[in-house]
């Protein structure tokens, strides 16, 4: 719009821009949010009026006085945008134990679209509490806003969003990471949902898959190092992120628009929903040859049409159920992947990152498999119940050696995998599914690319068991 | 005079800064309030384009000349804006600048349009110039279906607009930080909580939080797989990785780059996954056709269907229904029919309308719409189509395309509808289906002769412009020219009759001739406008090249002074020039020199040689008293 009215879109950050030094950023902001949200846990472990958290609330503003004094600080702003956190316009570096205070204070007040808070010189403790009953307040649904909320020295205000991003110092790895994090942990609450109702929703899913589809073409190896990193095994939610991001991960590789990803995506995580369900009564074994197995699919199919199929992703997870089932009237076939009309692109995706996500994680009280091994077990079934060429460029794609894996190299050092090769032109007459880039963890965090020509003399000789693995590596390797 | 002092100097700076300051102020509110006035009246219209959504189906004309209406406006400020930008809050919108420009009390629903988008979370938009009417339906049917409670289960404002990616709106939203209160699993952590426990062991695994989250799920029992996953789970496990040698490893899953794109093809093409949907809940109904799940899986064959009319996916509409018609034997005889229902749905004539509208607008999506309108009633799209073409007050974009749509739809058993009384005594449904016409071989339609007849029989002089234009052999019998176009040599309209001509000296060339002859007397032609004269000048020449002696003495002009003869003879000129007469040159290149040729005829036959290039002497020096006798001359 008009050049005042950008100045008053970009106020947000640069008004605020004071004397703040290094040491404010360090010390106040992260202290600032800390405390605060230690006041937020106090009322409701206790309650709002309880001397413990009233106390808190004493001695956080005691110390903002203070502080403010110190600094020669009329207030201190905290400035929230969807990753990061800022004090009077500069952005504030968590330490990694602190990092959490981030997220909880991000949760707490943009939700409400509350995205500025200002502590001026001179506040009381009475309008921490305020804020405290505010907050609870438009929690229990008793009113609708934020920004109603006045306080002499405690103002809460929603500031435009637009040109924000220019200002922003973003840690990347972070924001992949709580991506992540933050889809496991929606997914395990979707999942948990759907025993108790009958309509229990994906959508928060489908946005955080949507911006995991925005950031594949980048990080699409690190999601897959967030896989590997096996924080929890076993559990339905975690077999149904890792199977979105493997399918994702097959989609990204052909080109799939963004859309599409989001659909295998989507379609994955909700593939076995109907099983969630307190209802359904397990299937029967079956075996190949057997002719019940149509009828049998049948079940899941009917039951995941009660539950709706007239929206895309309903449909797609429909589709894919009833093409499990093929063929109709006849024994079920060894090669089920070319049998009768041919399953559906996704749903030959899905197949293939489903089963390799099950023989890693171990499900059904079962060993999990290392990667090198349950792509040998699917390779086994490649031409048979796998498409071939798919089968081929999973292994290629996610690689023998997966990102996040330890591997022992030739060398005798060990290294984590960071990248699986890529498939390239020149490569397409040879596979370099085992030639991955790996960074060694030996201190030096020296890279190494095993595919580059120079450094064939070095191969991988196995992946290192977890009880062998020197140091465990963190997310933060695989960047 | 007193200098002023440098205190009063520096003051009266200060003054004038302030001033200024003052009135920026004052200017800059004026125009934040205008701005502010002029959304309030954009909101207004948005108010009202949601009525049309919520009435009309999707793709009706009236929806889509009023979006073309609201988008130029939108346009309008967002070019003088630069942008257009609303923040969204539950009861009101706001400005850039926080004003509150739009509130709840003020919308003329009943309930707050844009609630439902400010609860998913959209916090703002921003509109850019370059709005397209197609992407303001698409984000207005968004909020619509929002405020409606309309959105699929597993969507709401944000993940459809995320879809959508319209290119003239961005918009901010508040992303994923909703805590449902169901983290499960994860204890009595909150959601918020539970991320960050697992962020921080993702990032460190051996510390805290790593070794409390192992601990969560340690005893947890995991979970059980499907039978379909069971067979391939316990295919035998390989007990070590083979020694493989690298070059074997590489042979064996060597990919070539090729595949990628075959596969994407087969994505993007062929392999149609509504039709495969349709496929699975026939299945459900072949099952047991009378179960209450049947009856689900029906509705859910109509609900698909109709989104993806609305969606504008008209071919793969039309691939549901020839499935559900090829599968018809499921349902016959239960009360369940799909395909009965959607058709119905289909034919109802508003939406008739949208469909028939969008033939129109969208040229790319004309075949498929087509092909879907020929499995509906044919008999009631040709009926609507009938009406369209012969109601004035129906907007036409395309007449073609509703012409194209009438021919594939009218059959033997329904052609005579094309020549129904209530049509035909009509010239505008004349006019367009006339128009529609062009380009098509008439004789392909049996009715299209006898259509073309009944217009020649009209007195309009616009429906025999029509007529004329479309003649061909396969109407243009005998009879129809000698009773309907032949008089119209003589009519008194010039485009007629030259049309008349073209089509007597086609079709009847003998009687034509004898016409041409019978006319081409000068004191005949000298009537005609240029135009006409040069046409039947140069179809005489045609017919009988002996007839260039008798243009030629039409150059010979001494004797004849007034205006008519004079350009009778600059038009024979030019015939004669066409036809490269050099006798003509010749004798023109003589005229164009001679005192006895009226000086405006000299002149013009000047310009005329010079048009052929043709080299001319100088003019002859005109004596000063010499006048132009044809100026004073009566009319012969």
């Amino acid at each position: 719009m008009t050049e005042s009215k950008k100045t008053i879109a970009t106020s947000f950050l640069t008004e605020n821009r004071t004397q703040a030094d290094e040491s404010a950023v360090k010390i106040i902001g992260p202290k600032l949010v800390g405390d605060l949200m230690r006041i937020f846990k106090t009322s409701e472990i206790f309650s709002i009026e309880h001397n413990q958290t009233r106390e808190a609330a004493q001695t956080f503003t005691t110390w903002l006085n203070e502080s403010l004094v110190k600094y020669k600080e009329e207030r201190f702003t905290i400035q929230l945008t969807d990753n990061n956190v800022f004090i009077n316009g500069q952005l504030i570096k968590f330490e990694e134990s602190q990092y959490s205070r981030s997220v909880l204070i991000r949760s707490t007040f943009l939700v409400y679209s509350i995205n500025q808070i200002s502590f001026e010189a001179g506040i009381a403790p009475g309008e921490v509490i305020a804020l405290l009953q505010a907050v609870d307040g438009v929690r229990k649904k008793q009113s609708t806003s934020l920004e109603s909320f006045l306080s002499p020295k405690l103002k809460l205000q929603a500031v435009g969003h637009k040109d924000l991003d220019d200002f922003v110092d973003q840690d990347e790895r972070r924001e992949i990471i709580e991506l992540y994090a933050g889809l496991v942990i929606k997914c395990a609450a979707y999942f948990h949902q759907l025993q108790r109702t009958n309509n229990a929703s994906a959508r928060f899913i489908k946005r955080l898959i949507q911006k995991c589809a925005d950031k594949f073409v980048t990080h699409r190896h690190v999601f897959i190092g967030l896989i590997n990193l096996r924080l929890i095994t076993g559990q339905d939610f975690v077999h149904a992120v890792n199977t979105a991001f493997y399918g994702m991960f097959i989609g990204q590789e052909l080109q799939l628009d963004r859309r599409d990803l989001v659909r295998i995506g989507m379609t994955a995580i909700t593939q076995d929903i109907h099983r969630i369900r307190q209802r359904f009564s397990e299937d029967e074994e079956i075996e190949i040859g057997q002719k019940s197995h149509f009828k049998t699919n049948m079940t899941s199919v009917t039951m995941l049409s009660e539950m709706g199929a007239a929206d895309l992703l309903s449909a797609l997870r429909l589709v894919m159920s009833y093409e499990r089932g093929f063929p109709y009237n006849k024994p079920l076939p060894d090669e089920w992947y070319k049998e009768e009309m041919r399953p559906h692109l996704l749903s030959r995706i899905v197949e293939i990152a489903r089963h390799y996500d099950v023989l890693t994680q171990g499900m059904e009280g079962q060993k999990a498999l290392k990667s090198d091994m349950a792509l040998q077990a699917i390779s086994g079934q490649m031409g048979r119940h796998y498409d071939p060429q798919l089968t081929k460029l999973f292994i290629n794609l996610i690689g023998i050696y997966p990102v996040g894996e330890v591997v022992l190299l030739s060398t005798g050092e060990q290294a984590v995998v960071i990248r699986s090769p890529t498939l390239a032109e020149e490569n397409s007459n040879r596979s370099l599914a085992h030639r991955p880039t790996v960074r060694y963890m030996d201190g030096s965090e020296r890279i190494v690319d095993l595919s580059a020509e120079e450094n064939h003399s070095i191969r991988v000789v196995k992946i290192v068991d977890a009880e062998d693995v020197q140091e465990q590596p963190g997310a933060f390797f695989f960047f | 005079m007193v200098e002023p002092s440098p205190n009063t100097t520096a003051r009266t700076d200060q003054d004038q800064d302030l001033g200024d300051v003052i009135v920026e102020q004052e200017s800059t509110k004026r125009h934040q309030a205008q701005v502010a006035a002029q959304m309030n009246t954009l909101l207004h219209t948005l108010d009202r384009m949601i009525t049309l959504l919520r009435v009309y189906p999707h793709g009706h004309p009236l929806i889509e000349t009023f979006a073309e209406q609201t988008v130029n406006q939108l346009n309008e400020l967002a070019e003088q804006e630069e942008y257009i930008y609303i923040r969204l809050k539950p009861t009101e919108l706001l400005t850039e600048w926080n004003a509150s420009f739009f509130t709840r009390e003020e919308s003329e629903r009943e309930n707050f349009l844009w609630y439902q988008a400010a609860a998913d979370g959209l916090v703002s938009i921003e509109i850019r110039p370059g709005l397209t009417s197609r992407e303001l339906i698409d984000f207005m049917s968004v909020i619509n279906r929002a405020e409606l409670g309309k959105l699929p289960i597993d969507d709401d404002t944000i993940t459809i607009l995320w879809d959508l990616d319209i290119e003239n709106i961005d918009y901010h939203a508040i992303e994923g930080y909703i805590d449902t209160g169901e983290a499960g699993v994860f204890g009595n952590l909150s959601e918020p909580e539970a991320k960050v426990m697992v962020m921080s062991a993702a990032i460190n695994p051996v510390g805290e939080q790593g070794k409390k989250l192992t601990t969560i799920f340690e005893g947890m029992p995991s979970t059980k797989v499907d039978v379909f996953t069971k067979i391939q789970y316990k295919a035998e496990p390989l007990k070590a990785m083979p020694d493989i040698p690298a070059d074997a490893l590489a042979e064996a899953f060597r990919v070539d780059t090729s595949w990628s794109k075959t596969l994407l093809d087969e994505w993007t093409s062929g392999d149609n996954l509504e039709y495969r949907l349709i496929e699975s809940l026939l299945s459900v109904v072949r099952t047991n056709p009378d179960a209450k799940q049947s009856e689900n899986a029906v509705d859910t064959i109509v609900q698909i269907t109709n989104q993806l009319l609305e969606s504008a996916d008209y071919k793969t509409v039309s691939l549901i229904l020839k499935l559900l018609r090829a599968r018809r034997a499921n349902f016959e005889g239960t009360e369940i029919n799909p395909l009965a229902r959607m058709l119905e749905y289909i034919s109802d004539p508003m939406r008739l309308e949208a469909l028939i509208f969008q033939a129109q607008k969208v040229p790319g999506d004309r075949p498929a719409i087509i092909d879907l309108l020929k499995l509906l009633d044919e008999e009631r799209v040709q009926n609507q189509i009938l009406i369209t073409l012969s109601s004035p007050s129906k907007e036409i974009r395309a007449v073609s395309a509703l012409v194209d749509i009438l021919l594939a739809v009218t059959t033997r058993q329904t052609e005579l509808k094309l020549i129904d009384e209530k049509y035909i005594s009509k010239d505008v449904y004349f006019v367009r289906t006339l128009q529609g016409l062009r380009g098509r071989d008439i004789s392909e339609y049996p009715i299209l002769p006898r259509l073309l007849t009944l217009a020649m029989k009209q007195e309009s002089r616009e429906v025999r412009l029509q007529a004329l234009g479309l003649a061909e052999p396969s109407w243009c019998t005998a009879m129809v020219l000698d009773q309907y176009v032949a008089p119209l040599l003589s009519d008194d309209d010039q485009e007629i009759r030259r049309l008349a001509i073209q089509i007597m000296r086609d079709y009847r060339p003998d009687i034509f001739k004898e016409w041409l002859e019978s006319h081409m007397k000068i004191e005949e032609l000298v009537y005609r406008s240029a135009g006409e004269m040069r046409f039947l000048l140069k179809l005489w020449v045609e017919e009988d090249s002996s007839n260039l002696r008798a243009l030629r003495d039409m150059l010979d002009t001494r004797g004849w002074f007034n205006n008519k003869r004079r350009l009778l003879a600059k038009n024979a000129a030019l015939v004669l020039l066409e036809f490269n007469d050099t006798t003509t040159i010749e004798s023109l290149k003589q005229s164009a020199s001679s005192l006895w040729t009226a000086p405006s005829l000299r002149k013009e036959y000047r310009s005329i040689l010079e048009q052929f290039d043709i080299q001319l002497e100088p003019p002859p020096e005109t004596p000063a008293q010499e006048s132009d006798p044809s100026e004073e001359a009566p009319e012969a």
